[in-house]
């Protein structure tokens, strides 16, 4: 094992300087090509593009070979999560130009989640709506989002289907457009659940935005919690006096 | 069937945190055994388990192998809206953590911090590289670069005995006035595996960011490795 990390180490260094100039989306020589140029062996070249995959340094497509990703290409700005045509993670990430594509993996709705409860301002026992949703990037899994929403405010929203119908133009339809969030952003590790629809290891590190949107009478209308892959985006603020 | 929207550990996992975001257990309190815990919530013990796990995974508890789970210390907010708050922690004014100064030196910018901060290369900085503990346990490597110019004549027992903060108000007349920060996620390499008592390829956290004064100039740029665990940054957009 401590063998194969030093020379993963090595021909990590070597694809780095090589092709880590390379432009996004450029497509590294095959794994032959790579062990003969390097004099190493196959396996190890394997295990140098399985670790730079893991990294985000590369990415694979079965089939079609070994491609480089430019790390970090989008920096994404948190504060741009309230701007009207952005709302919640998908929003943002679309924003930076992204073609994102939602799943609905679930929704419906909750009662008695005294967690939901407190971070919607509701009374016990008042129903949330939930949809659950995952975000894919360029056909990648990028993030998952759980929304929650007051029931009371939006009565109707079970005879919508959000494959159709996006839910920030249901929600400005009801006069309930999130305006404000007060936003939470911590690394954890993915949860089995979150590890396979974001197609990573469990124990993967991920960005977990914790989101609570206001309505302009500063009522809460929407909580989200989020993961983010890490190594599709960096977040930036920019706090003044 | 209908599909279950949360399933049950994910159910216990938000409650047993809302009851310690609401105090009920406190830092470092221990949780009822996992037996207890599956009679409570009329479980199975692998659903209390897992739920447990969801919660040491989000760095809400922490599990001590044959001792059980313990309530993880709150993590230190760093809210962005306020200046304040972020020099505050920057400097880590906090009675609860010290820091340790382990080298100070003059050095010429580089040619990548260069392109990090705009400055040119070969502009004077002091380079500051500080560890911060946390009740004894490592929390992030602090790299922190001043630009000489702004602070002439600036020593490491100056920074021992004052924060940079007071410094550069009283002594240099400098306000600072805005921050650009950035955050992403980095493994590792070995000084800062070594000096933060974790394995290389450890996840962090990457807090970087520029801090400029009234007139617009870099003062300092700041790049802090942290422990994923310890940290979360909180935005508010409204009052």
């Amino acid at each position: 094992m401590a063998k194969e990390m030093s020379i993963y180490k090595q021909i990590r260094e070597r694809i780095i300087d090589e092709y880590g100039q390379c432009l996004d989306g450029e497509r590294l020589p095959g794994e032959r090509e790579l062990a003969e140029k390097y004099s190493v062996k196959r396996s190890s070249i394997q295990y140098a593009l399985r670790k730079l995959a893991d990294e985000g340094v590369v990415y694979r497509v079965r089939g079609r070979g070994t491609f480089i990703r430019r790390k970090h290409e989008q920096v994404m700005n948190i504060s741009d999560i309230s701007l009207e045509e952005n709302k919640g993670i998908s929003g943002l990430v679309r924003s930076y130009g992204i073609k994102v594509k939602n799943v609905v993996l679930v929704s419906g709705t909750i009662t008695g989640n005294r967690f939901l409860e407190d971070k919607l301002n509701l009374q016990e026992g008042e129903p949330v709506f939930a949809l659950h949703r995952v975000s894919y990037g360029s056909e990648e899994p990028l993030a998952i989002e759980y929304t929650y929403v007051p029931k009371k405010i939006f009565p109707d929203i079970e005879t919508f289907d959000f494959r159709m119908v996006s839910l920030y133009e249901y929600m400005e339809d009801k006069g309930h457009l999130p305006e404000k969030y007060d936003k939470r952003l911590r690394v954890v590790r993915l949860f089995p659940k979150e590890a396979r629809y974001l197609e990573l290891p469990v124990d993967h590190p991920a960005f977990s935005f914790e989101l609570i949107g206001v309505d302009s009478e500063r009522q809460p209308v929407e909580y989200i919690e989020s993961f983010v892959r890490c190594d599709r985006a960096e977040f930036s603020f920019t706090t003044r006096l | 069937m209908r599909k279950r929207i949360l399933f049950k550990d994910e159910e216990i996992s938000r409650e047993i945190e809302r009851q310690i975001r609401e105090r009920l257990l406190k830092e470092w309190d221990k949780l009822p055994s996992e037996r207890r815990l599956a009679e409570d919530f009329g479980v199975q013990r692998d659903t209390v388990r897992s739920a447990l796990e969801i919660l040491v995974k989000k760095g809400v508890l922490v599990r001590r192998p044959r001792r059980g789970y313990f309530v993880a210390p709150r993590r230190i907010e760093i809210n962005l809206n306020h200046i304040r708050s972020i020099i505050k922690e920057i400097e880590r004014v906090r009675n609860d953590n010290r820091s340790i100064m382990l080298n100070f030196e003059i050095i010429s910018v580089s040619k990548s911090l260069a392109e990090i901060t705009q400055l040119p290369a070969g502009t004077l900085c002091y380079q500051i590289l500080r560890i911060r503990y946390d009740s004894n346990r490592p929390m992030s490597l602090e790299r922190s670069y001043l630009v000489a110019e702004h602070a002439p004549d600036m020593s490491r027992e100056d920074l021992e005995q004052h924060s940079i903060g007071s410094l550069l108000r009283n002594r240099y007349g400098i306000s600072l006035s805005s921050v650009h920060q950035r955050i992403t996620q980095v493994y590792a390499d070995d000084m800062e595996a070594e000096l933060l008592r974790v394995s290389k390829d450890e996840p962090l956290i990457r807090y970087d960011g520029m801090i400029y004064d009234r007139k617009d100039r870099l003062i300092e740029y700041f790049d802090n490795v942290v422990m994923p665990d310890s940290i979360e940054f909180h935005i508010r957009d409204f009052a």
